[in-house]
């Protein structure tokens, strides 16, 4: 699967621009600001339907403008489709050859960005994303339960920061959300869990092929509730948080919000006995989020039968020089296209011979680039 | 100065959803230069549906009396009531002509997120009802949103102290079509709530 061209429109900085792409690697080379990255947001958003960069629609426009445009050509096989996607302040509406379609499905990115890196250091909040992300790529029914489990969520804790309200209004109340958080809750962490394990089957070749270290890594589920019993199938964790839910009852209507459910849950990496969280070194950390990285491509390629397209922004210069090289090598083992914003040419350390279109970017204007 | 009469009733068009100001003009054209029985057709009806309707005293549904035909129709099945969120809901179940029972219309659903309590809706009107004549199933009809999920939860919790058959509507694919053409959300519901056979 690759995109043959990429056509913007109004798009950030770019009044209009047409770009022949490269099958396999195309590299963005430039200062900051100049728009390399734009490049990148605006493959995510074919995929994805919003930026990784904003939540507000109005920055991808350029000023003045009421709509941008995004184009493009996708190849699978033999088959070849006209993707586009008109963006609005408001809405986004996307096209497959002409017509009308709610998403893209079929065209799949993976995003590595700066903050990324970020993954293992943090809070949990960043570790769920990358799972949810994830999950709601792998399974379509994954992405349906998060947006009603987010949905009864939020309408729970505004119930339960009700002030004027009785007691027995409030527990009559809050029990037709806390059936869905419950049903939907279960079903979310019997997925996270499955997608875990699969994360863990890719991990051992993923992690050596960037680290020295003898150590495994591992990836481990941390639900609240249910740990164990998200191996045991739905009924058995519905059951867990029932009883989790019916224990915190007091608790929750206390501290005035949602105390049991899946968006409490963590994940921890281990490299050997040791947790990464606490005891890595930066260098280990980098290596570990690579991995995880890899993983999700791997996974990806696994359900859809194809590699996704890569998405990488301005990460190489975020690396030391020993890694950046491990990186890329593994790069070249990934047989699908890429997209590499960086500085500096010297960032991305690849063989003279590896096929590649080079492209320099200056205040919105491309050109090809001969290394 | 009044207005003159064409951008009078070009204002007045363009107020209605889904009529902008191009659509509108050309309605109040197309009425001021077609048969003046067009306009007093038009003029008649659209008083008589604010002067004439009003929500039906037992199921809140609209009526131009003040109960509704289905209401007052004597071959309808009082023992069981199908709970519906709006008037447009009753009249889709309605067209189906699979149902003998009567209705119930909340006029919206519970959304804590927007401020809608049970104090909003015509629940206390059902329970009323329900005391006055007693039925035997009620089926909460409710949109498979989240809101109408926790909607039908509530009266559902309300209502199982009196005894009575309490439903849900079935979702799944819809009939005649394609597992392939089916939406993704649709599937893995059906999926997740597949039946003994
Ligand atoms: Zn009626």
């Amino acid at each position: 699967m690759h995109l043959t061209y990429l056509r913007l429109q109004q798009f950030r900085n770019y009044p209009h621009l047409d770009l022949q792409l490269h099958p396999r690697l195309n590299i963005f080379v430039g200062n900051n600001a100049q728009g390399k990255t734009n490049i990148v947001e605006a493959v995510y958003f074919l995929s994805e339907g919003h930026s990784f960069r904003t939540s507000t629609a109005a920055d991808l426009l350029q000023w003045g403008e009421d709509r941008a445009q995004i184009g493009t050509e996708l190849m699978r096989d033999d088959l070849m489709d006209e993707i586009a996607v008109e963006v609005l302040a408001s809405r986004r509406n996307f096209f497959r050859n002409g017509k009308k379609v709610r998403n893209i499905p079929e065209l799949t990115t993976v995003l590595f960005a700066p903050e990324a890196l970020r993954l293992t250091k943090e809070g949990p909040s960043e570790r769920r994303q990358f799972l949810d992300h994830l999950l709601g790529q792998l399974y379509p029914s994954y992405r349906v339960a998060l947006r009603r489990y987010t949905q009864a969520l939020l309408n729970h804790n505004r119930l339960l920061r009700n002030e004027e309200m009785t007691y027995g209004d409030m527990a009559r109340q809050l029990d037709g959300w806390k059936t869905q958080l419950i049903d939907l809750g279960a079903e979310l962490t019997v997925l996270r869990s499955q997608g875990v394990a699969d994360i863990n089957r890719h991990l051992p070749e993923a992690y050596g092929a960037i680290s020295k270290q003898e150590a495994p890594l591992r990836l481990q589920y941390l639900p609240r509730y249910g740990a164990e019993e998200a191996l045991l199938g739905k009924d058995v964790v519905v059951g867990c948080l029932a009883k989790a839910f019916h224990d915190r009852r007091d608790d929750e209507m206390r501290r005035r919000t949602t105390l049991v459910g899946p968006h409490r849950d963590d994940l921890a990496a281990h490299i050997g006995n040791k947790e990464v969280r606490h005891f890595a070194s930066q260098g280990e950390h980098r290596s570990v989020v690579l991995a995880l990285k890899r993983c999700e491509i791997r996974l990806l390629e696994e359900v859809l039968g194809h590699p996704p397209i890569l998405l990488l922004d301005d990460v190489a210069s975020e690396l030391d020089p020993s890694r950046n090289h491990a990186y890329f090598s593994q790069l070249l083992a990934h047989t699908g296209q890429v997209f590499i914003s960086a500085v500096s040419a010297e960032d991305v350390d690849l063989p003279e011979t590896q096929e590649a279109r080079w492209f320099s970017v200056s205040s919105g204007q491309i050109d090809f680039l001969k290394k | 100065m009044p207005t003159n009469p064409i951008d009078r009733l070009t204002h007045a068009f363009s107020k209605l959803p889904g009529i902008g100001e191009k659509s509108a003009a050309r309605l109040a054209f197309h009425v001021f230069k077609g048969d003046p029985k067009i306009a007093e057709e038009l003029a008649q009806a659209l008083l008589a549906i604010k002067c004439t309707t009003a929500l039906c005293a037992h199921c809140f549904g609209i009526t131009a009396d003040d109960v509704c035909t289905i209401c007052s129709d004597d071959r309808r099945n009082r023992q069981t009531i199908c709970v519906v969120e709006e008037p447009k809901d009753m009249a889709a179940i309605e067209k189906t002509r699979a149902f003998q029972g009567i209705y119930h219309v909340l006029h919206g659903v519970l959304s804590p997120l927007d401020g809608v309590g049970p104090s909003d809706l015509r629940i206390a009107e059902l329970v009323n009802r329900l005391e006055a004549s007693p039925a035997v199933e009620i089926i909460l009809a409710t949109n498979p949103t989240v809101e109408g999920e926790a909607t039908s939860h509530y009266i559902a919790d309300i209502l199982r102290p009196r005894g009575m058959r309490i439903t849900r509507l079935a979702s799944g694919i819809p009939m005649g079509a394609f597992l392939e053409y089916t939406d993704q959300q649709t599937l893995a519901l059906a999926i997740n709530r597949r039946r003994e056979l």
